[in-house]
């Protein structure tokens, strides 16, 4: 009696797939042509830009009653294909010689910056937190604080915001500025915060929430600020101290000045090698490309698998940001076709896309 | 000095905005009520809800396996409420005491208040060995709404949500809320005239606390109406 053993082979649907073998589901897609997401190669999502318009000082019919209060001075909803991020900015008061030496101190002794970069820059940032809704509640996650970190990099290096437009032009209450004999001795600036909430995260969202923060920015505007009545002097030996009560004004502001020049799209391309060693269907074989293919904007668990991210920003055409992760293979021709691709793709976003709102 | 290295807080002696008295807030509430559902994706199931500019986004989560114990008969609950960060919380506070309240202590009361409401609606008996998770953001807030009556918005939020993630439920909430000059009141009604919780901030149980219920009940049996079109449209509309 002889008894053949037969193995019979498992099915798996699409989506359970995507998740015990990513590589082979997404090398099985790019068999046929095709991306686990369905889109092409080179596609990106529909990107819609809009106001939030819950700022203090965004005054629209449509959202009387919320505006007038609270803190935020700038927001903004963006969204592409099913992915939200909502983007409110808020800020604070500091006085100029404390913060720069601060911040700087306390980065250095806990060596979160080295001494080589942070000094004496003419640029501004705005301090991101960003929150990518998932299920859970904790301390932020990795994903989040390295998104936070890269945001307020960017900004910063990326001189979009001048360490002069948020110097606060101290007035009395009303319109008169202040004459230059009652001018404190002091001078002070504007800290910039800035919070984004992700929902329905499909794949990476570093380029939404940087879509998300300039369009914030863009529409965010600064409160006029006055010295209110009090005003107190600590003489403590030589060495006098002088504190004022700064108030912002309910009404009055002015645009937040950004040097639009700067202003620059995100595009994140994952970069993977067709695999001739996972079985493939001979009829189905459609495409015969050799070497890599460039996928734009990574979408779902299969396309997230590839290790290989290179991010693009640009103006469309000038390039102003390039970062490649797992670079081991990049060729030359990746590069410039990723270049071109996100070019055109800012150019879309930043001049049709909604960016003019 | 601890610096918290996960987030990005930025310098340390910074002074807050404080702005100068702008006119009061309208008190008035528009009760008109817009709802989405199945906005988020990758959750079991959201819901969207938009009341004269208040923005409540409900995702809820589970059942999903719980390893935090070796047995457990029955899912836990979890409820998050989150008020997003820069939101003006000058009008959330108790009718009573007129002070803005701290707001971790008012997110935990309104956490706890949700927690005791949802576990006796959801069958929590039929998900063993699993957690359900009920995460509550609000976005935006209209300066003229109280606590209670944001209360009031976010449960709703939430037992639409509910209906959409496809949770086994007793029926669908809808919570009422009656507001005078001195008393406010909400009371979360299950079908049935059964009541799940009343936050109110009544001292004494005389007529005028009989006739706020009533006129909770009122108001939420005329939601109820509401969300059961909506949600019956959306199911016909699938099909």
């Amino acid at each position: 009696m002889s008894e053949t053993a037969s193995l019979k082979p498992n099915k798996f649907p699409p989506d359970v797939l995507a998740r015990i073998a990513p590589d082979v589901l997404l090398q099985k897609y790019l068999q046929i042509g095709l991306r686990p997401s369905l889109r092409k190669f080179d596609e990106f999502r529909p990107v819609a830009i809009s106001r939030a318009g819950v700022g203090r000082y965004e005054a629209s019919e449509q959202n009387g009653d919320i505006n007038g209060v609270g803190s935020v001075l700038g927001s903004s909803i963006v969204k592409s294909g099913k992915t939200t991020a909502i983007c409110l900015i808020s800020g604070a008061i500091v006085e100029d010689d404390h913060e720069l030496i601060n911040d700087y101190r306390t980065k250095l002794e806990k060596d979160i910056i080295d001494s080589e970069t942070h000094t004496d820059s003419k640029n501004a940032s705005v301090y991101t937190e960003v929150e990518i809704s998932r299920g859970g509640s904790g301390p932020p996650n990795e994903e989040e604080i390295a998104i936070s970190h890269r945001l307020y990099e960017t900004i910063y290096h990326s001189g979009l915001i001048d360490r002069d437009a948020l110097k606060i032009q101290l007035g009395y209450k009303g319109s008169e500025q202040l004459e230059q004999d009652f001018l404190p001795h002091t001078s002070y600036s504007f800290v910039l915060y800035a919070t984004i909430q992700v929902f329905s995260r499909a794949g990476p969202v570093y380029d939404l929430c940087y879509g998300a923060l300039v369009s914030a920015l863009r529409q965010t505007r600064l409160p006029a600020v006055y010295i209110a009545e009090k005003r107190t002097e600590v003489g403590v030996r030589r060495v006098r101290i002088e504190e004022y009560d700064l108030v912002c004004e309910a009404e009055k502001n002015e645009p937040l000045r950004l040097n639009e020049n700067k202003l620059a799209w995100s595009s994140t391309f994952g970069l993977v090698e067709l695999d001739r060693d996972v079985p493939h269907d001979e009829d189905k074989m459609e495409i015969d490309t050799e070497g890599k293919i460039l996928l734009a904007e990574l979408e779902g668990e299969a396309e997230e698998d590839i290790n290989t991210r290179i991010t693009v920003s640009s103006n469309g055409s000038t390039l102003s940001g390039l970062s490649v992760y797992g670079a081991a293979g990049v060729t030359k021709d990746d590069l410039r076709k990723a270049f071109d691709l996100a070019s055109r793709h800012s150019q879309y976003v930043l001049n049709s896309g909604g960016m003019e709102m | 000095m601890n610096a918290d290295r996960r987030r990005n807080l930025g310098p340390a002696n910074v002074r807050p905005l404080v702005f100068a008295e702008s006119k009061p807030p309208a008190q008035h509430t528009n009760p008109k009520i817009f709802l989405e559902t199945g906005l988020i994706q990758n959750c079991s199931g959201s819901s969207y809800l938009e009341n004269d500019k208040t923005i409540i986004i409900t995702s809820i989560y589970g059942p999903r396996p719980n390893f935090t114990r070796s047995f457990n008969d029955q899912a836990s609950l979890k409820v998050s409420v989150e008020l997003s960060k820069f939101l003006p919380l000058d009008n959330l506070k108790d009718n009573r005491k007129n002070i803005t309240p701290d707001k971790e202590r008012l997110i935990a009361s309104l956490e706890s208040f949700m927690l005791s409401n949802f576990q006796s609606l959801i069958l929590l008996q039929n998900y063993p060995k699993s957690s359900i998770e009920i995460f509550v953001q609000v976005v935006a807030l209209n300066p003229a709404h109280s606590l209670v009556y944001t209360l009031k918005n976010i449960i709703n939020g939430v037992s639409v949500a509910l209906v959409d993630s496809g949770l086994n439920i007793r029926s669908v909430a809808s919570c009422g809320y009656s507001g005078s000059t001195d008393h406010e009141m909400a009371v979360n009604f299950s079908g049935q005239d059964e009541i799940l919780g009343i936050w109110s901030d009544f001292t004494a149980f005389d007529e005028s606390f009989d006739s706020a219920i009533d006129t909770c009940e009122k108001d939420s049996v005329q939601l109820r109406k509401e969300i059961n079109g909506y949600l019956l449209q959306k199911a016909t509309a699938k099909q």
